[in-house]
Formats: C-alpha cells, sequence, structure tokens
C-alpha cells in the first residue's frame, strides 16, 4: 500500500507539473492576444481618418 | 462539593479523570501561550488570537450538561452532532454551532477566506513572469507529495494520509476543505495542525533558509527585467484559469470559483464588492475560522492519538516543502541569466503573503538593499494554484470510491 502510494503521489506530480505548464502556457496566451490586440489598436488609431 | 457545582468549570475537573483534567489544563495553558505568542507577533495573530481565545474558553467551560446522567459539555460547540434532530436542538444550545454547522461542514469558510484571498492578491508577477513562478510553486509542492507515503508508512488510511500531505502545500483554507472532502473525523486536528504550523513557519523557516550561502541571500533583483502586464491580461487570465481548473477538477471547483472571482472583481475594478470581499468577508471569514477552530479544541479532540502522529507529520510535510523552494530556487537562480534571488524559492510555499514576507525579511537581513518582496509574491501566488491543483488531485483520488482505490483496489 505503502508503494502504492508513493506511485499515485508520483503521477499526482507529474500532473500538477503537467497543468502548471498548461496555466504558464495560457498566461503567455493571453499575453500574446492582448499584445496583438494592443498593436491593433495602436496602428488603427494612427491611421489617417478618411 | 456542593458549592463547587456552582462553579462548574472547576467542578467538572474533579468528575473527569485525572489525565483529561491534566489535559485540559494542558490545552488552557496552550491557549494562553497561543494568545501571549500572537500579542507578541510571533504567530499570526489574526489566525492564533482567536484561536487561542477560543481553547481557554472551551476548555475551561466544560459543564454538566444533564443533571440524571452527569454528561459533560459546553456550550460552544458539538462536532459530533449526527442526524438532524441533533443538530436542530445543538443550534439552539451552542452559540457557535451555526457557524460550524453552516460554514464549516460543508467548506463554505475555506471558500469565504478564498474570495477574500483572491481579492487582495497581486498576480502581476505571476503573469509576468509564468515559467519561473509556478516552476518554483511545483519544486515547493515537494512536501505534499513525499508525506503522502510518509503517512500511510506510519499507519494511516489512505484518506487521512493525503489530508495530512496537504499541510505541506502551507495553505489553510486548503487544509481545511481537503480534509472535510476526505476525512471528516480528523478535519479539526489536521486544520488546527496545519493553522499551528503556518504560524510557526514565520519563525521556522527564516532558519532553514541559512542553508542557501549568504552571498547568494544577498542577491539584488533587477527591477526592469519585470514588463508591464495590462489589468485586460489579469481578468483574462482569472477567467480562463478558473474555467480551466473547474473542467479538469470538479471536486475542487468550489475552491478554484472562489480564489478566482476575488481576482476577476479586483482586475475588473468592481470597488464595492473589493471593499467587501477584501475587508469584512475576508477578515469576519478568518476571525470565525480562528475562533471556531479554537473552540472546536476541547479535550476530546486532542486526546485522540493520531494526534501526536499529526504533529510530526506536519511539519515534516513543511519543511519537505520548504526545502523543495529552496532547491527550486537555486536550480534557477543557476539557470536563468539574469540575477536571482534563491530565497524567493521558500515564497513558492503558499501561505500567501507569509513566505513571501519570510523572503523578504531574510534578504534585508543579509542585505538592506535587496527588495525581492514583489518578486516573491508571483510563486507565492503560483503555490496557491499548485496546491488547487494537487488537493483537487488527491480528492478525486482519495475519496470514497476515488482513483487510488480503483487503480490500486482496497
Amino acid at each position: 500500500m505503502v508503494i502504492n502510494s508513493l506511485i499515485f503521489a508520483l503521477i499526482a506530480y507529474g500532473i500538477a507539473m503537467l497543468i502548471a505548464l498548461c496555466v504558464a502556457l495560457l498566461i503567455k496566451f493571453i499575453a500574446l492576444i492582448v499584445q496583438r490586440g494592443g498593436k491593433s489598436a495602436a496602428a488603427d488609431s494612427a491611421k489617417p481618418e478618411s | 462539593m456542593l458549592v463547587l457545582e456552582l462553579f462548574q468549570g472547576i467542578y467538572t475537573f474533579f468528575l473527569t479523570e485525572p489525565a483529561i483534567a491534566f489535559a485540559r489544563l494542558g490545552l488552557i495553558a496552550l491557549g494562553f501561550l497561543f494568545v501571549f505568542l500572537s500579542y507578541k507577533k510571533i504567530l499570526e495573530p489574526l489566525i492564533m488570537l482567536p484561536l487561542g481565545i477560543g481553547m481557554i474558553a472551551v476548555n475551561g467551560g466544560l459543564m454538566v450538561m444533564e443533571a440524571e446522567t452527569m454528561a459533560l459539555g459546553n456550550l460552544f460547540i458539538n462536532p459530533l452532532a449526527g442526524n438532524v434532530e441533533e443538530v436542530m436542538y445543538y443550534l439552539q444550545i451552542d452559540f457557535l454551532q451555526p457557524v460550524y454547522t453552516f460554514t464549516f461542514s460543508n467548506g463554505l469558510i475555506a471558500c469565504l477566506v478564498f474570495m477574500g484571498i483572491g481579492a487582495i492578491t497581486d498576480i502581476d508577477i505571476l503573469l509576468a513572469k509564468p515559467y519561473m513562478s509556478l516552476f518554483l510553486a511545483i519544486c515547493a509542492e515537494l512536501g505534499t507529495i513525499v508525506t503522502l507515503p510518509i503517512a500511510m508508512a506510519m499507519g494511516l488510511p489512505p484518506n487521512e494520509a493525503a489530508s495530512i500531505a496537504l499541510v505541506g502545500g502551507a495553505d489553510g483554507p486548503m487544509v481545511l476543505y481537503g480534509s472535510i472532502m476526505l476525512a471528516r473525523d480528523l478535519f479539526v486536528p489536521i486544520t488546527v495542525v496545519a493553522y499551528v504550523y503556518l504560524g510557526v513557519c514565520y519563525a521556522g523557516y527564516p532558519f532553514l533558509v541559512r542553508i542557501i550561502p549568504r552571498r547568494l541571500r544577498a542577491i539584488e533583483m533587477d527591477w526592469r527585467t519585470i514588463p508591464q502586464v495590462s489589468s485586460g491580461a489579469k481578468f483574462a487570465f482569472a477567467v480562463l484559469t478558473c474555467g480551466f481548473l473547474c473542467v479538469l477538477f470538479p471536486v475542487a471547483a468550489p475552491l478554484f470559483a472562489s480564489f478566482f472571482v476575488g481576482l476577476a472583481i479586483k482586475e475588473a475594478g468592481v470597488l464595492r464588492f473589493i471593499e467587501f470581499l477584501s475587508g469584512p468577508l475576508l477578515y469576519g471569514a478568518t476571525f470565525f475560522l480562528g475562533f471556531t477552530l479554537g473552540a472546536l479544541l476541547g479535550v476530546d479532540i486532542i486526546l485522540d492519538p493520531k494526534v501526536l502522529l499529526l504533529l510530526v507529520l506536519g511539519i515534516i510535510a513543511l519543511t519537505l516543502s520548504g526545502l523543495g523552494g529552496i532547491t527550486g530556487g537555486l536550480i534557477y537562480s543557476k539557470i536563468t541569466k539574469e540575477p536571482f534571488n534563491p530565497l524567493i524559492g521558500i515564497a513558492a510555499v503558499s501561505c500567501v503573503p507569509t513566505t513571501a514576507k519570510v523572503a523578504q525579511k531574510c534578504a534585508a537581513a543579509v542585505n538592506k538593499k535587496a527588495m525581492i518582496l514583489p518578486f516573491a509574491m508571483g510563486p507565492c501566488v503560483a503555490g496557491v494554484i499548485t496546491t488547487a491543483i494537487i488537493t483537487g488531485i488527491y480528492i478525486s483520488g482519495f475519496r470514497a470510491g476515488g482513483v487510488f482505490f480503483r487503480l490500486f483496489g482496497g
């Protein structure tokens, strides 16, 4: 049972690492979207009015 | 003796066995010690002061409830009230029973505290440096992982082992929620062990971090490396991560939802709600959490032989998590090109904001110019997220009929 719990704990650690990586990637993705949004807004405001 | 019956708190000392009477006296003394150490700010006064007073009152205020049967009890809480009739009876008798029944036994109090924590949490560094923050947070979960097999090797059943292992996450509300879900019978001693040790962390971790060489502890961080994060990005993070984690772990969804709703409200700038969550709600919930836990610390709970085991496992869990965080800090300082103070690793043990303050205090002790607190908040908040993830995995794994039992039987 102790060995089983060790195996389960290691699996849990692996899953937690994977999800943490996903959260980090999500943060990077959000930053990218926000950055692009900011750039296109800046480009729109720089266009001369027709 | 008849005169003594006027003073039931004293009278009941003579009605119980000497061992129980001495244990009561010991708990009253411990309550006084907690109050004194809280007053001196050695222990966290927000929790430990009401907890200490609750302990003194509940152990002092033991009385004869029924003259015929000489049944002893108090007018605080009866956590063992099981069926509806019993609960209804005690709701009308015990003054903290409504708080316990409606906010403790369903985990609401942990969620209320989490809403408040979300509303005061600064996630700038987490979003600016997500890899650093989450890497350190994962390292600082070492105690949560390693304590599980240790606890089982020491004879605890899987669900109780998982509950006490969560102390390694150093997150009081999370331990409370996890232990209610996994080991309802032991949730009071486990939560109290967690909160007592979280208070002790503030005094103990500065000794642990001395394993980091002094020159590394004195490293100054470069503020110019922190990119600006817009509040729109922070709001989007709160909402999307909440949805993502709730889909993965519905069993811990109340915790995720509570934390991220506080965060989302903060980033949306809804001032009235921010004031409510970060003031009356957070401190009201924290006060009743401490006071009710203290009132639950009656002699019958503490005399459970498992409590000593929980005390040992709790300190193992927190020490291992601290060492994991420090190791993570040292590894990160080796692999990054920017100057990095490895003390930040200890902040990843997610006791917001205590461990971040510990990191800053230890850095300032060796170099007054070293300002690492803002950097330390990133791993500290990331630690809340990783602890919630592991709590979700443990609840899914170790509740009745959970994944662990289906994988390995038993």
